[in-house]
């Protein structure tokens, strides 16, 4: 995701496909995005934290699914009419590979102006700013401009897994724990 | 055309895939053409398969049409690649 | 061109490996000629084909190589260990030649002091040189024959840049040749394009270099020059006549015409009296029949050679096959139309005919890569100091081509291990009543629809307190923890650990056993080690035949479908839901006398739904275990395309992957020997 590094120097705007969570809109630049598919059912991988919904069949490719919700803090929901999944492509431990993120509504496409963006706030925000790599004003709403590169960083998977490691059952604790011993 | 009237010609240094197309389109601008004609060879220091092939349609061409090709000053270029085809040029080596 | 070089060097590959392995043996039995010749062969062809692509400072280097050879085959030259030491230096300088069309000033220098010393071998020679390819062959080992060679360029042939004159130029370095080049058929004068190739060639050539040596010549164009090679038969008449037609003054016909006008020899027998016409022309017929067999035979043993991505491309290919095949019978199961069906089923029939096929295509037997641990073995024990000999076992033993090339690099760790730390100096041997010299055994073989691998050693064995010292140093185990001996062993696979207490060339640079461990853990398969001190170590290698299709059991739990591998399937019996499990989800339940492990799906992957009063259990065998699997419903077969579930769920606990349904939804594969592990782990 070199391309969400901003260069005031050479760039001037950039377009951003953006979406809605939890009453946020967020953006995305669009030359990481693959596609937006309709919402269709997630085959849940057993024994993963509930914020990792599982994988979808997309064209005979088999590609996982995130609710960011969970990275941000956000208020968990059902999928409804509206909702979509945004293919993109993100690096992960150094490989590039398509995932699908969970988006409640798809809004649109708009253009920024570089200087129209801001740094992310440092309070009041709740999503964490890390992942955040500024805040645009786009007609009358804010959107935030996210950082995929580090939401998918091997560090953030695993700070992520571990808040919620905890809830599912038993064996998942014992089987991570013979998986280290053997 | 006069029986008796030949043409000289001299082959550049290089005769190659690189080559033929250029020397097709010098020599026989319209197509199969009949006269006599002595191809100096002495200066040809590379020579390929698309080289031997070309002076081979050259004359098979003019012999066709009823005219003559003499093959003059075979360099060592052309002799070695006549002779590992087999093609015997040097018996037909005019003066 | 990319092709080409791409081509090239592969081929170079494959007979640096071929020269290697003729140098391992000839190191254990020097008189052996027909290593020699192989070796020579090798050289030769490296030498021919670098010239082609414009590796014209391998060639010369691999030509007086070649000469050395040459000097060997004629008898003129002795073999031993110094000159066998010498050209396995030069086999490793080619391999890194093969990297430099136009190699550096170093890498020439290099050449020219591996060849002062190769001249320091060679007879004086009155200064033949440098006429590369021309050389007359030496005395060779095998008979004269004459051969009669048809070339026919394809039309694109020189613009793609692959010329006649080097191929004839070859084919004439073999031995004598008499050749005749005219314009083919499609040559027309009014239709002429001089970057067409219209040439044909027909070579006579007598050589004892053998028919794989002319070949050889084509590897570079058998794809698309119709190329003949027949051996002719020493029939002077014959001879004679085909010469005459090979240049254009009989036609073929007319020759045929002029021999049927000849008495045949069977005729002039019969004419005699000496035998029944009858039991002439069988006798004939029977001459035709064997020379129809022998060309027949001759055709079924030509290869090809396809590139990996083709390969990968037709496997994809067929896996997409596979699955719409699972659509289409579950539709024609839906409809209940009998015209369907037998579509269905004849489409399954000829899918799986197709799927059996890809997959031999991709298989490679393990043999293909002991050459290299051969060479490893040798040089090794060598800079250590120890005597070793490596032996193999299941040679023969096919992989996929993918699975095998990610096993050679654990392969090569576990064994420099063995050297380095497992097997002892000849002193050490002899002190402990062993043999002064080392065994290193790799076998392979089939065993339980699986593929095993065992590596074992007669040295020294782990040294169970060191290795657990280390493992306490580290903070890999708490001093207090109670291991017995083989726990202790497995600690060796966690990362960052090294036993060896100077870190020697060999092994031990930080990365180890846990490398080994994660590569075949990647191939879905397993790895474990034995060891007992002063006698030896065993390490084995688990590994699925393939990754990528197999056949497999189609169960459902709370309405999600998930596969089983069916090769591990023993039988499913039914269980009664009444038998709790503890808060693992896990329980022994009594089969054939014996209680086996049993887990149930619904609790372990927590799943919802209500639990049916009479559950299905799938009994499953791991190596040496029994697992048994609860579920809902046993559905029944399915052809499991394996798709990887990717990066974020490379680790997840149980799963080896998911498959992708007739109606579009995906199934989870479950993982077998990780469930089985976790499972007794609860007892």
């Amino acid at each position: 995701m070199q391309a969400n590094t901003i260069d005031k120097n050479t760039v001037s705007s950039m377009q951003v496909l953006s979406f809605v969570l939890d009453g946020d809109w967020l953006g995305v630049e669009i030359s990481g995005i693959q596609e937006v598919l309709e919402y269709r059912q997630v085959a849940k991988v057993p024994r993963t934290p509930d914020f990792m919904l599982g994988v979808i069949n997309l064209r005979g490719k088999v590609i996982p699914v995130v609710d960011l919700r969970r990275h941000f803090q956000m208020k968990l929901a059902e999928p409804t009419v509206d909702s979509c999944i945004i293919i993109v492509h993100v690096e992960i431990d150094g490989e590039e590979t398509p995932l699908g993120i969970m988006a409640d509504r798809v809004q649109e496409v708009v253009e920024i102006a570089v200087e129209d963006i801001n740094p992310p706030p440092r309070i009041g925000n709740r999503i964490n700013g890390a992942f955040i790599y500024g805040m645009a004003r786009h007609e009358e709403q804010f959107i935030i401009l996210l950082r995929l590169s580090r939401v998918f960083s091997a560090d953030e998977l695993h700070k992520v897994l571990e808040q919620t490691v905890e809830s599912p059952s038993a064996i998942t604790a014992g089987l991570s724990q013979v998986a280290l011993e053997d | 055309m006069a029986k008796n009237q030949i043409t000289d010609w001299r082959a550049p240094e290089t005769l190659t895939i690189y080559d033929v197309a250029g020397l097709e389109k010098e020599i026989f601008p319209q197509g199969p053409s009949v006269g006599n004609w002595k191809l100096d060879l002495s200066a040809v220091a590379e020579i390929d398969g698309a080289g031997i092939q070309w002076l081979m349609t050259f004359m098979r061409r003019i012999r066709q049409a009823g005219g003559s090709v003499t093959l003059t000053h075979l360099s060592d270029a052309v002799l070695q690649a006549s002779e590992l085809l087999g093609l015997n040029w040097h018996k037909e080596q005019g003066a | 061109m990319n092709d080409l070089l791409e081509t090239f060097i592969d081929e170079a590959g494959e007979h640096l490996a071929a020269l290697e392995s003729a140098l391992l043996e000839l190191e254990n039995n020097p008189g052996n000629t027909d290593h020699i010749n192989l070796a020579f062969r090798a050289m030769h062809t490296i030498k021919g084909s670098a010239g082609m692509v414009g590796f014209d400072h391998l060639s010369y280097f691999t030509h007086h190589l070649e000469n050395l050879f040459d000097e060997l085959r004629a008898g003129r030259l002795q073999l031993d260990q110094d000159i066998i030491q010498l050209v396995l230096n030069s086999r490793d300088h080619i391999e890194t030649l093969l990297g430099y069309p136009a190699p550096s000033a170093d890498l020439m220098a290099i050449s020219e002091t591996i060849l002062a010393k190769i001249k320091l071998h060679l007879p004086e020679q009155p200064s033949a040189r440098e006429t590369s390819t021309q050389e007359a062959p030496s005395k060779r080992s095998e008979i004269v024959q004459l051969y009669r060679i048809t070339l026919l360029p394809c039309a694109n042939a020189f613009r793609e840049g692959f010329d006649l004159l080097p191929v004839i130029r070859e084919l004439g370095g073999l031995g004598n040749c008499q050749v005749s080049t005219y314009l083919n058929q499609d040559y027309a004068a009014c239709e002429f394009d001089p970057e067409s190739c219209y040439l044909q060639s027909t070579m006579l050539l007598s050589t004892d270099a053998g028919e794989n040596a002319i070949q050889e010549v084509f590897i570079f164009v058998q794809d698309d020059w119709q190329i003949q090679v027949e051996v002719l038969p020493e029939d002077e008449a014959w001879r004679v006549g085909e010469l005459l037609v090979s240049q254009g003054v009989l036609s073929d016909k007319a020759l045929k015409d002029w021999l049927e006008s000849q008495p045949k020899t069977g005729q002039r027998l019969s004419e005699s009296g000496l035998a029944e016409p009858e039991q002439v022309e069988r006798a004939l017929s029977e001459q035709r029949y064997i020379r129809q067999q022998q060309q027949q035979k001759q055709q079924e043993e030509q290869n090809l050679k396809v590139p990996q991505r083709k390969l990968d491309a037709l496997m994809d290919q067929v896996g997409e096959l596979v699955i719409l095949q699972a659509s289409l019978d579950q539709l024609a199961l839906e409809r209940e139309d009998d015209r369907l069906n037998t579509l269905a089923e004849e489409l399954s029939r000829l899918a799986n005919g197709l799927r059996d096929i890809a997959f031999d295509i991709r298989m490679l037997p393990i043999g293909s890569t002991f050459g290299r641990f051969r060479r490893l073995v040798r040089d090794l024990s060598k800079d250590l100091g120890k005597a070793v000999e490596l032996e193999t076992q299941g040679a023969d033993t096919e992989l996929d081509k993918v699975v095998l090339d990610k096993l050679v690099d654990p392969l090569v760790h576990i064994l420099r291990n063995s050297l380095d730390h497992g097997i002892e100096t000849p002193q050490v041997r002899l002190g402990q009543g062993k043999t002064e010299t080392g065994t290193l055994k790799l076998s392979a073989y089939h065993h339980q629809g699986q593929i095993l691998i065992e590596i074992s050693d007669d040295g020294a064995g782990l040294n169970r307190d060191r290795i657990l010292k280390k493992a306490q140093e580290r903070g890999l185990v708490s001093p207090s923890a109670p291991l017995d001996d083989k726990d202790i062993y497995q600690l060796i696979f966690e990362p960052g650990f090294s036993t060896a207490d100077t870190i020697s060339d060999v092994s031990g640079r930080g990365v180890g056993m846990d490398v080994v461990r994660s590569s075949i853990e990647a191939l879905q398969g397993k790895v474990a080690l034995d060891s007992e001190p002063g006698k030896g170590t065993r390490i084995r290698i688990m590994l699925p035949m393939t990754l990528s299709i197999i056949e497999g059991l189609m169960v459902s739990v709370a309405g999600q479908k998930f596969v089983i591998p069916l090769n591990q399937v023993e039988e499913c019996i039914e269980t009664s839901a009444s038998e709790l499990s503890n808060k693992n989800a896990t329980r022994l339940i009594r089969h054939r006398e014996q209680l086996v492990p049993s887990l149930r799906l619904r609790e372990s992957f927590a799943l919802q739904g209500t639990q049916p009063p009479i559950e299905q259990t799938v009994i499953v065998r791991t190596g040496d275990s029994l697992l048994g699997v609860t579920v809902d419903e046993v559905i029944g077969n399915y052809q499991t395309v394996i798709r990887n579930l990717g990066k974020l769920y490379r680790d997840t606990p149980g799963v080896m992957g998911a498959t992708i349904l007739g109606d579009g939804g995906i199934a989870m594969i479950l993982d077998l020997a990780q469930l089985t592990q976790a499972t007794e782990n609860t007892f």
